[in-house]
């Protein structure tokens, strides 16, 4: 645990892309911090660099200047691809707008594919696993494929796979994007209900004003830049 | 991780058999052809296994058993006669016609000493060796009714140059399409009276004093003297080492080998390739998805590497089952499918190999994937 309830703190984070003519810069020195157990929605039209806060706070891209510092450790520029990935692993989850589930895999094994993947500690994760998806009501389709499920069946999965490894952050792009209302609408109290229980951050990108029920506060972008911050 | 690799690999069925299908078929070839190449070979140098004598004489230049320079009786008499020669036999192997009203085919004529211990003919399924007595008489391979299906003991034929009567059947006494017939040494002479008497090869056995090199100096004396014609001693090893160099260099069975098994390697590599690749195309976003939730560069590399080897050891077993069942069936129309084990777990792991070689180039493509595109849509 970091300062002051803090768990992640963007400073001064930049993101350029170089596409050789052009260098487009998604992201702004741009300074953000969330504390634990928060809900955080992330709006702003396309193309204002929500994906790619996303994706350096959920360390799956480096910045090219700036510094996270998440879980009393600090990512930049030249952290090793490694280390962001076993990071990524043991704290982070993430939830996507289309599942991402692995199709030949069952529901349990969607979640279990997390102690497969890299070092976890084993002990009893068939039970966790089990007792997760039961919370999440998907205790009647341990066995089914994603293809026989619905779309709120599908991204429940999505969530219980974000939660096994019992992560300080989770990281949610467009969640209820295929989902219908009374769908997104579980969703969003699912958000709440483990930032309230489990005391995980969750960082939403999102469209949906459906969502803003849930939200602690609300972090406007354009154009690569972190405009405010609605409580 | 076992899970995710067999889940992942069976969960299209249909492209799954396909492949399994494509890459059978490919094992099947090499394992096939392998086996063929072995059958010949061995095949090539069964009556030599089988007879009793480690050392043969045969004309300078004769370096395999399959050539047929003739040997006089002359000559044999005076090796016979030599004090350390234990025991000299003669051999005839030579191509001959074996003619009816109806077809004529080619044969192997072997001719032997009848009292022989050491070279006798095997697998006697009908009629009595004692027959071969009689003048003009053969023992020939159940096998040459593929071409006379009505021949039976008693009935005449055309052998070279005289009528023989056909005196009983033998079993597994043939090299590729040609049957053997059997014959007393007289009775194949008398199948080239112009030839006078002779033999191709001569059987040896020598006192314990007394070796091959004794044995060779001795010949090339006797025929420095003009007494005999100039021979070459040989192992049964060498001979066999000979005639087996000479199929597959100077009869292209090496050749024909290698473009089939070459042939089978290249439509694996094709097959690994292109499925390894239009694979990985489709499953972008899984693989993305995997990376992105932490998945080690180990696991993605154990689960694709994996995936090659259930598919390879699958190929690999029905693939020589395959080539079990149609070289038991069909035999290779005359050539036993003769397929080593060692040569076997050769294929498989030159197939492993390939397929690793093969998959390498798709499997860097998923490490390079950015796991940030999970967020891209």
């Amino acid at each position: 645990m970091s300062n002051n309830g803090v768990i992640v703190k963007l400073e001064e984070i930049s993101k350029h892309y170089d596409l050789g003519e052009v260098v487009v810069k998604a992201l702004r020195k741009s300074n953000l911090q969330m504390k634990e157990g928060e809900v955080a929605l992330l709006m702003g039209p396309s193309g204002a660099g929500k994906t790619t806060l996303l994706s350096v706070m959920g360390l799956l891209l480096r910045p090219t200047t700036g510094k996270i510092h998440f879980a009393d450790n600090t990512y930049d520029s030249k952290t090793r691809q490694k280390i962001l990935t076993d990071t990524r692993r043991k704290s982070i989850g993430f939830i996507f707008q289309a599942f991402n589930l692995v199709k030949s895999l069952t529901v349990i094994q969607n979640v279990e594919i997390m102690y497969k993947i890299g070092k976890l500690e084993k002990t009893g994760y068939k039970e966790k696993c089990k007792e997760i998806l039961e919370m999440l009501k998907m205790g009647h389709r341990l066995d089914h494929l994603p293809k026989n499920l619905s779309g709120g069946e599908r991204q429940r999965v999505a969530i219980a796979r974000a939660l096994i490894n019992d992560p300080d952050l989770i990281m949610a792009d467009e969640p209820t994007g295929n989902l219908d209302s009374e769908n997104g609408r579980n969703i969003g109290e699912y958000f709440k209900q483990i930032a309230k229980e489990r005391g995980t951050t969750i960082l939403i990108a999102t469209h949906d004003d459906r969502l803003k029920f849930c939200a602690d506060r609300i972090i406007r972008m354009e154009d690569g830049n972190i405009l405010n911050h609605d409580h | 991780m076992v899970n995710l690799t067999i889940k992942d690999l069976f969960h299209k069925k249909g492209k799954f058999i396909m492949i399994l299908l494509g890459l059978s078929v490919s094992m099947f070839l090499v394992q096939y052809s392998a086996g063929m190449y072995n059958g010949v070979l061995v095949q090539s140098t069964d009556p030599l296994d089988r007879f009793d004598f480690n050392l043969w004489v045969k004309t300078e230049g004769d370096d395999n058993f399959f050539a047929g320079d003739r040997i006089n009786d002359t000559t044999y008499e005076r090796i016979k006669n030599m004090g350390d020669v234990d025991e000299v036999e003669r051999l005839i192997y030579v191509d001959a016609n074996f003619e009816t009203e109806d077809y004529v085919a080619g044969i192997t004529l072997i001719g032997y000493e009848l009292d022989s211990d050491r070279i006798e003919p095997w697998d006697i399924i009908k009629g009595d060796v004692d027959d071969l007595d009689e003048e003009n008489t053969i023992i020939v391979d159940e096998s040459i009714k593929g071409n006379f299906p009505n021949l039976q003991i008693g009935d005449k034929v055309d052998v070279g140059d005289v009528e023989m009567e056909v005196v009983g059947f033998c079993r597994n006494a043939r090299f590729m399409f040609e049957s053997f017939a059997w014959a007393s040494i007289e009775s194949a002479q008398n199948a080239y009276p112009y030839l006078g008497n002779w033999s191709t090869s001569l059987g040896i056995e020598l006192e314990d004093d007394y070796d091959m090199d004794d044995l060779q100096d001795d010949l090339d004396e006797m025929y420095d003297l003009e007494l005999i014609e100039e021979l070459e001693v040989f192992t049964k090893q060498e001979l066999k080492e000979n005639t087996h160099d000479m199929i597959i260099n100077e009869g292209g069975l090496g050749g024909a080998i290698y473009i089939l098994v070459g042939l089978g390697f290249f439509v694996a590599m094709i097959i690994i390739s292109v499925v390894m690749y239009q694979t990985i195309q489709e499953k972008i976003p899984e693989f993305g998805t995997l990376k992105a939730i932490g998945a080690s560069k180990g696991f993605i590399n154990k689960m694709l590497f994996g995936q090659v080897f259930i598919i390879i050891t699958l190929s690999f077993i029905i693939g020589t089952v395959l080539a079990l069942i149609f070289g038991a069936v069909g035999g290779g129309a005359g050539i036993p499918i003769l397929i080593d084990v060692f040569a076997s777990i050769g294929v498989y792991f030159a197939y492993l190999g390939v397929g690793i070689l093969c998959s390498i180039f798709s499997i860097n493509k998923v490490h390079r994937i950015d796991p940030a595109i999970v967020f891209k849509g």
